[in-house]
């Protein structure tokens, strides 16, 4: 990576500087559709408002890293208990085998991140002196609103950008633990070559700190503000969101092996803060809530999502096959996923004596969050009811049809017509109000026990209720009088099953150091078979046995980066 | 060519004969029979339930001509992972592993690995046989099941509890059971925001075999009310074998949603009030009601141009969840100015669901632009000024002609003909309009009668304008002008020429008559209809 960005960083001085803002952007909101002119020497691109801004904005490209099937056309929920994929040949599958390491990571973004950071550090360190780079003309009322405009819009932008680089720095720092933590420009490629890793407790310190700072310099909403162009950038909540789930990490045992009770504080206290401020809810759709498209600011439950364009790939990836529009299979939901969704008369785990579940009807009476996120047998999906049984024209057996008698429902829009190719705006999720309900519910749970406010606004209970809760939802709240340990395993499965295949699951199961559990467990499938009279007989099948070890609570670094001297490569690797 | 090609026929030679030097030398592969593996015959795997246990028996007779090592017993589902070390040329196999329960009808296998002294390793699966639908034990017939609680009631958790009186409550849920009740215990509790303790816990039991069965049970009950509070509630039924079965919800009190300050002057102005009623993208906005934006938890906030006359009637409306002041298909008002949900300014800044007690006016005696902040929590109220600046109005193709020193005098109606004293779609002589407001700076007020379906725009005065310069209309297309709560409303606004912005007027119902106030500096159209 040193070496890397050594050599980016030549070629930006020597040679052309390209503008990352391309082609990626085009069909989003309206704040990124601008003309853009790609090739720039580097000196010609802080000079004036437009060029300089773009800089800026190009930090945010990186975010397209999130969602959907971006690790080898899988989701990041086929590498853990959430889900199988399909296709056999996706490098998803070494997270199950067990067979991937430092030189063949399948979701290895060492790279990809620290290019990022590298990009928001030249904007910072380039646009400095923006109030003298942008044209000022106070003589002339138009002239003098543009820069006013601009020197605002400038200083928004600088906050958005150091809220991306602490980002990014996040997302490093919960695959490999300690990186380094990058804040300048650096052209000496001896300093690079020798640049070491800094400590976990040092690269949380600096994330929470640039948290801090920025939270007062970012908008509180881009909402309603100049014709709604700006829609999708970063607001305050988004950093505040930040800083709360990267303390949730910072304390949970992966992180905190002597369970030191301080950081279960100060993460229930950075929640607290989003939930205390009043502005963000749960939105009264679940099932819509990952519909909508560019709109998803304009919500209260979605506190950050990555705007993208007009798109039907996730839709041919997840489609039924049987629907003769087209569509197959690669994410499909596991058995193990689906019986984590409880009983909605009882609240109990179908497991559990009394819970009312029927093997034979094995859909009845689930959580609704169940129908909402997974289509499943004999489930109405685009007009029909799917058959996903053995022989099904969407069944087991069938060529790219499902393998675990499970399709994907979250973030899938059941209203496209393939076969004209119809199209939809697809926003991904980063920050959304109810993960910061059930980070607050864990902390507080670790820090205070479960029905302690102390001083707060909500206890751990009430803050897991209220997802429970939600309207369309309407989940038991949970009993009073549960133990630490049984309020644990409840919000481990209410995050389970609320924030399914939105990228928490895999790193929850880490940084929880269970999936020694969790990930050598076989995922399991549902084998169904048509009987007379429209009935079915379900039966559990193991689909494949799964390996994790013990060194792979961290991911390796890129061994390039280690053979280069100075970056230390995580145990067992 | 020729020069090229014999190169390749020296290499090729080369290499023909390099592999048939490299095949002279014979490699002789020695049969030394095959390696003895162990052998496995009358194999058996039973799932069984057996008292209130779950356990898998694997069988198997396990032989060996010379001697066996270790037999290995694998399940990956079950977590089963045996390894035993064997000596001697037979082992008759019975193992008992405990195994949890399968919530489904599961296909599990046994894996067996068995070595012997030699190295001779032999792996055979065995299919298990699921007996857990009968338990062993005979007579072992446990219920299982709880009762099953269905609840009616309370059908409402959230309650405005503006006013002190206590928040009544009905908890009513029926409760069945196939073998025979234990008993009902229901506990409702929580704390106000005040940190005031509220729980009332009651139980029931059964007096009769039929309501060991089946029971109805009903309780009213008191929250407090005055005051924001959050509550929960349970309900829990046990039969005689101990099964139980919980459900429960949260009572909310006092956490608005939605706040709006009201200023008709009478209930009137709300029936009144105008709205955009173009086509079926009926919105409000142009009324006696503004939304407030909401700041934080029961925190309102809303710039207001305050006129301080004797007969203000300032109201704040608040709304919880699905709940909206209007209908928008059809058109309707859902509120009045004396509802459950209604506050206003009482005394010392303080808002009181009391009307009887209630000014009606902001805490402050000066007319002027001031942002009002509604805590509905501490049941507060403040007004703070601030000077009325707006930078549209330097801009000429918005404000031709015009200066804070040297205001318009009027803002003329333009509607086509469809407004009382207007024609076309300019200004003409002596036409109806909304004139500068003697003692307000920035307001322009007037009546005007509509005539037939209507689209009305303002102009700034035809002395003033250079060109097409100087419209009032919608600033963007319907569709997408909404409220601090996402709803439709219309806005006002000036766009320059008259093709930007929506390039329409706002539609009011004919035949009627209005009265309009329009202030330049919020951008705020107020129409009531007057008789």
């Amino acid at each position: 990576m040193i070496k890397n960005m050594k050599r980016t960083c030549m070629k930006m001085t020597k040679y052309l500087f390209i503008l990352f803002i391309p082609l990626v952007y085009a069909g989003c909101s309206n704040f990124l559709d601008t003309d853009v002119e790609t090739r720039y020497l580097e000196e010609e691109i802080f000079v004036n408002y437009q060029r300089m801004s773009k800089a800026g904005y190009g930090v945010y490209t990186n975010l397209f890293n999130f969602g959907f099937n971006r690790v080898n056309s899988a989701m990041l929920a086929s590498a853990c208990d959430e889900a199988d994929h399909a296709d056999v040949t996706s490098t998803i599958h070494r997270f199950n085998t067990g067979t991937w390491n430092a030189n063949s990571n399948p979701e290895d973004c060492w790279n990809s991140f620290y290019t990022a950071i590298r990009r928001a550090n030249l904007f910072l360190e380039d646009s400095r002196d923006y109030k003298n780079i942008l044209f000022r003309d106070t003589t002339i009322a138009v002239n003098k609103e543009n820069y006013i405009y601009q020197v605002r819009d400038i200083e928004w932008l600088r906050a958005e950008v150091r809220f991306l680089r602490a980002f990014y720095h996040f997302e490093l720092l919960k695959r490999y633990g300690g990186i380094p933590v990058m804040t300048e420009v650096t052209n000496d490629e001896t300093a690079l070559v020798n640049k070491k890793r800094d400590s976990f407790d040092d690269c949380l310190a600096f994330i929470v700190k640039e948290c801090d700072e920025l939270i007062p310099l970012l908008k509180d909403t881009w909402v309603g503000f100049d014709g709604d162009k700006w829609r999708g950038r970063v607001t305050k909540v988004a950093a505040q969101a930040l800083k709360a789930r990267t303390l949730l990490y910072a304390a949970s045992p992966l992180n905190n092996p002597s369970n030191n009770t301080e950081r279960w504080k100060k993460a229930a206290q950075a929640a607290h803060v989003v939930i205390a401020s009043g502005l963000y809810s749960l939105h009264n759709n679940y099932r819509g809530l990952f519909n909508l498209g560019n709109g998803s600011d304009g919500n209260p439950e979605v506190l950050f999502a990555v705007q993208r364009w007009n798109e039907n790939s996730f839709e041919k990836y997840n489609y039924p096959v049987g629907y003769d529009q087209g569509g197959q299979a690669t994410t499909c939901p596991s058995q193990n996923l689906v019986d984590s969704y409880e009983m909605q008369n009882t609240g109990k785990k179908i497991q559990e004596a009394g819970s009312g579940y029927d093997p034979k009807n094995p859909y009845l009476g689930r959580d609704p969050r169940l129908g909402m996120s997974i289509i499943v047998n004999n489930s109405t999906f685009k007009g029909r009811n799917t058959e996903c049984w053995v022989g099904g024209i969407d069944g087991i057996g069938k060529y790219k049809a499902t393998t675990t008698g499970y399709y994907l429902k979250k973030y899938v829009n059941e209203n496209l017509n393939l076969a004209q190719n119809q199209t939809s705006v697809h926003s991904w999720i980063l920050f959304r109000y109810a993960e910061i309900l059930l980070n607050y519910a864990e902390a507080m749970n670790e820090a205070f026990g479960p029905e302690d406010k102390a001083g707060y606004t909500m206890n751990a209970k009430t803050a897991v209720d209220a997802v429970r809760q939600r309207a369309g939802v309407n989940m038991p709240i949970l009993p009073p009088g549960l133990s630490q340990n049984e309020m644990r395993e409840r919000i481990r499965n209410e995050r389970r099953v609320e924030l399914a295949f939105e990228e928490h699951r895999f790193f929850d199961v880490r940084r929880w150091k269970i999936a020694g559990q969790t990930e050598n467990t076989p995922l399991m499938a549902m084998q169904i078979t048509k009987e007379e009279g429209n009935k079915f007989d379900y039966l559990v099948v193991k689909k494949e046995d799964r390996t994790f070890l013990n060194h792979m609570y961290l991911y390796p670094i890129p061994e390039a980066e280690v053979l280069r001297g100075s970056i230390e490569q995580n145990p067992g690797w | 060519m020729k020069n090229i090609i014999n190169p390749i026929k020296i290499g090729i030679a080369c290499i023909v004969i390099a592999f048939s030097n490299s095949c002279t030398d014979r490699i002789t592969f020695q049969d030394e029979g095959a390696l003895e593996i162990p052998q496995v015959e009358n194999t058996s795997a039973r799932y069984l339930w057996i008292g209130p246990d779950y356990k898998l028996v694997v069988e198997a007779v396990i032989k060996d001509n010379d001697a066996l090592s270790s037999v290995q017993t694998l399940n990956s589902e079950w977590q089963v992972n045996k390894t035993t070390s064997i000596s001697g040329k037979q082992l008759i196999m019975n193992d008992t592993f405990p195994v949890t329960k399968d919530a489904n009808n599961t296909k599990h296998k046994v894996e067996l690995v068995i070595k012997n002294d030699r190295g001779g390793v032999l792996r055979t699966t065995i299919e298990v046989e699921d007996l857990s639908g009968t338990n062993q034990i005979e007579g072992y017939t446990p219920d299982l099941l709880p009762p099953v609680i269905t609840v009616t009631a309370p059908a409402v958790n959230r309650f405005y509890g503006i006013n002190p009186a206590p928040i009544p409550i009905d908890v009513e849920a029926s409760v069945t059971e196939e073998n025979a009740m234990s008993g009902i215990y229901v506990k409702v509790w929580g704390e106000s925001v005040d940190g005031t303790y509220f729980q009332m816990e009651d139980s029931w039991t059964p007096s009769t075999e039929e309501e060991k069965q089946a029971y109805t049970y009903r309780k009213h009950l008191e929250i407090p009310g005055g005051i924001v509070g959050e509550y929960q509630f349970l309900i829990r039924a046990t039969d005689e074998s101990g099964n139980q079965a919980t459900t429960g919800g949260n009572l909310v009190v006092g956490m608005m949603d939605r706040l709006y300050l009201s200023d008709a002057k009478n209930e009137q102005e709300v029936t009144g009030q105008g709205f955009d009623a173009y086509a079926s993208a009926d919105a409000w906005g142009i009324g006696t009601l503004l939304p407030m934006r909401k700041i934080g938890n029961n925190l309102f906030t809303l710039n207001y141009y305050y006129r301080n006359d004797d007969d203000e009637n300032i109201r704040f409306i608040a709304f919880m969840g699905n709940d909206r002041p209007f209908n928008t298909s059809p058109r309707g008002i859902r509120y009045t100015l004396n509802g459950e949900n209604v506050v206003a300014h009482a005394s010392s800044g303080k808002v009181t669901a009391d009307m009887s007690s209630a000014d009606f006016k902001l805490p402050v005696s000066r007319k002027g632009y001031y942002t009002i902040t509604v805590d509905m929590t501490a049941r507060t109220i403040t007004a703070i000024p601030y000077e009325p600046t707006n930078p549209d109005f330097a801009n000429a193709a918005l404000f031709p002609g015009f200066s804070p020193a040297n205001p318009y005098g009027y803002l003329a109606i333009i509607a086509g003909g469809s407004v009382a004293g207007t024609a076309g779609w300019a200004e003409i002589d002596n036409n109806t309009s909304l004139y500068k407001e003697t003692g307000h700076d920035f307001l322009y007020s007037g009546a005007f009668t509509t005539v037939g379906g209507v689209n009305i725009s303002f102009q700034a005065p035809k002395a003033s304008l250079s060109g097409n310069t100087g419209w009032f209309r919608l600033s963007a297309a319907r569709a997408n002008m909404k409220d601090t709560y996402g709803d439709l409303i219309s806005e006002i606004k000036p766009v320059g020429a008259s093709g930007n912005g929506a390039n329409y007027g706002i539609s009011l119902s004919g035949n009627k008559n209005y009265y309009a106030t329009y202030d330049l500096i919020t951008y705020r159209l107020r129409i009531v209809q007057v008789p």
